[in-house]
């Protein structure tokens, strides 16, 4: 694999003053899938929209670099912007139901994403729409193209939304929980769609989630993300076998098992994310953390690279590994 | 239970055809109505064809005669005379053109301006939605009636100044509700989505939001116009509308109240028309609003 497409250099989100994404860092290689997974209002969706420049208008971006193609998207001006997004690098949202105009047919959508940058007769980008409807995997697309989005299904509307996203051949896409809206079997499918179009196209995909067996299925590393802070960074194989951040371990944990014992009470993490306007000092994690000490409260532990690929912000992580091993 | 049960899904979602609409029993009451409006409309637009006489020809030896009477000639004056001896028929034939096009050319000059305002106020937000919500804000809260006659006062009476001071008093109305139902749509996934698509602010305005918030404009926009009607009967009746000798309503009115004593039939047939046409198009206004939102069907 050749050097990182997309380098994302301690990245900040405020709102209102308040940092909601604070000094996150990480590079996208070409081909690669990187997952960012964590719990509701950690910012990992914060993050996917401020590479994007599409933050609602409460929040800017308030420090730090993106790097893409030789040029940091934070920074350059609109207009730039604009030529890029949805261009070489494009993002697919949540709800796939309410991403598509309802008063606007399938074609219509998705021509209107192909004449944006790549400008063509009517009838090229419809052939263009056609064959794009063809990759996602919707069957009789010819018919799909002249109907509106409330005929469609959530999947089929999720395979639009991809196909929109993927009409000018991104070098990178964005997913922002792609299958959280969808039930499990269209979820495979979806994902099973993008692992395809991956291997088809050699696209790079950050994949945000919260789901940590999409994680293991689709992502060659893994970023975990806490109340704003990336707590762990590993290989996703490297990550599963062990766990060097309590949180991540207690994410783990807290995912159902099938050779658990039946009926027996999920493990969960005791407590709430902070809320923003209440972190001190110390470490975030350290008011629900088990192995917390009176250095965690002091000081909060940086992102230290602990193995090569891997790094973790806590400064108990060999005890936390060791405690890993132990089945719970 | 005598209610019968009315199943909402099984309604086809747009007749194809009139006799379809027709069929189905509600559209039934509405139809009169529709009906007379129609009349109103073809009357305006005919009112040339239509009039027995001209509006303006004056027959002095034949002032206020009643309903029916007929002249030496053997011209019979239906609606009788008026204080000039005009005939009362051609006279409304043609105030209903001059009402029907003040309403309609003021609803779209306030429905234009309205929407747009409230378009970019609900849009971009910051300090150009307080600049906006706060002058419609001021507007609503001077007396409309007040502000037109300062406004004609200032631009003098004539048929297009009526039609800019309607516009300018009227514009707030669509302002909030096109203000209103922007912020709901703004926030959807798939205005994002035409951004990411590389949509411009215009085209996102023009293509994606308007288009999903015209149900509601339109709705406003029926109401307004028999608001419309009457306003320029009521500025005519005040003397600030439309000015002798073009027919209008208000106008009509306005002179047989000298002679409601002795000649009811000046403002008793113009106000009737305008009674009716106000009513037609209010009660298709709200059948409007019921067709365009499905949850008030039920209520």
């Amino acid at each position: 694999m050749a050097g990182p497409i997309l380098t994302v250099a301690d990245l900040a989100v405020a709102i209102a003053g308040r940092r909601v994404v604070d000094g996150i860092s990480f590079a996208v290689k070409t081909g690669e899938t990187l997952a960012i997974v964590g719990e509701s209002g950690c910012g990992k969706s914060m993050t996917a929209f401020a590479i994007m420049r599409l933050l609602p208008q409460a929040a800017r971006i308030s420090g730090g670099a993106v790097l893409f193609e030789g040029r940091d998207l934070a920074r350059i001006a609109e207009s730039e912007m604009k030529a890029l997004r949805g261009n070489r690098i494009s993002l697919i949202f949540q709800e796939p139901a309410s991403s598509l105009d309802p008063l606007m047919t399938v074609a219509d959508q998705l021509i209107e994403a192909i004449n944006a940058h790549k400008p063509a007769s009517h009838s090229e980008a419809a052939a263009h729409a056609l064959a794009m409807l063809r990759a996602v995997g919707i069957a009789d697309p010819a018919r799909r193209m002249r109907q509106y989005p409330f005929e469609l299904s959530g999947g089929m509307c999720q395979r639009v939304m991809i196909a929109i996203a993927l009409a000018c051949r991104p070098s990178v896409l964005l997913a922002d929980e792609p299958t959280t809206a969808l039930d499990v079997t269209i979820q495979a499918q979806i994902l099973e769609l993008m692992k395809r179009l991956r291997s088809e196209t050699g696209t790079s995909i950050v994949l945000i989630t919260h789901d940590m067996g999409v994680v293991a299925d689709m992502a060659d590393r893994v970023l975990v993300m806490y109340a704003g802070r990336i707590v762990e960074e590993a290989a996703v194989d490297d990550l599963f076998q062990a766990q060097h951040h309590p949180y991540t371990m207690l994410l783990m944990r807290s995912v159902p098992r099938l050779d658990a014992p039946p009926k027996r009470a999920l493990p969960v993490i005791e407590g709430t994310v902070p809320s923003y306007a209440a972190l001190g000092t110390g470490c975030r994690f350290a008011s629900r953390c088990p192995f917390v000490s009176e250095h965690c409260r002091a000081e909060e532990p940086p992102l230290r690279q602990i193995a090569p690929g891997r790094a973790t912000a806590c400064w108990h992580h060999e005890r936390v590994a060791a405690a890993g091993m132990v089945p719970a | 239970m005598t209610a019968q049960p009315m199943s909402i899904a099984a309604r086809p979602h747009r007749p194809r055809r009139l006799t379809q609409f027709l069929a189905r029993h509600e559209a039934w009451p509405i139809l009169p109505f529709a009906v007379i409006l129609a009349a109103f409309v073809f009357m305006a637009v005919a009112a040339s064809g239509l009039a027995p006489l001209e509006p303006t020809k004056q027959s002095l030896l034949s002032r206020l005669r009643p309903p029916g009477f007929t002249s030496s000639a053997g011209f019979v004056y239906w609606l009788g005379t008026d204080e000039l001896g005009r005939d009362l028929l051609s006279r409304i034939i043609f105030g209903a053109r001059v009402s029907l096009a003040v309403a309609f050319l003021s609803v779209c000059a306030s429905g234009v301006v309205g929407t747009a305002l409230g378009l970019i106020a609900g849009y971009y937000r910051g300090w150009v939605e307080i600049a906006i919500m706060r002058a419609v804000d001021i507007m609503l809260s001077i007396p409309a009636i007040l502000l037109a006659i300062i406004t004609v006062a200032v631009l003098g009476p004539s048929f297009f100044n009526l039609i800019i001071v309607l516009g300018f008093t009227r514009w707030p109305r669509y302002t909030r509700v096109a203000y209103g139902q922007t912020l709901g749509v703004a926030n959807l996934a798939f205005v994002t989505a035409a951004k990411l698509g590389g949509a411009g602010d215009a085209l996102i305005l023009a293509r994606h939001i308007l288009p999903n918030i015209i149900g509601p404009m339109i709705v406003v926009a029926t109401l307004e116009f028999g608001l419309m009607v009457l306003f320029e009967a009521g500025l005519s009746f005040l003397g600030l509308g439309i000015q002798p000798p073009t027919p209008s309503w208000g106008a009509i009115m306005s002179v047989g109240r000298n002679y409601v004593g002795t000649a009811w039939w000046i403002t008793v047939f113009p106000g009737l028309c305008l009674f009716l046409l106000v009513l037609s198009i209010n009660l298709l206004g709200d059948y409007t609003r019921d067709r365009l939102d499905p949850r008030s069907i039920q209520r």
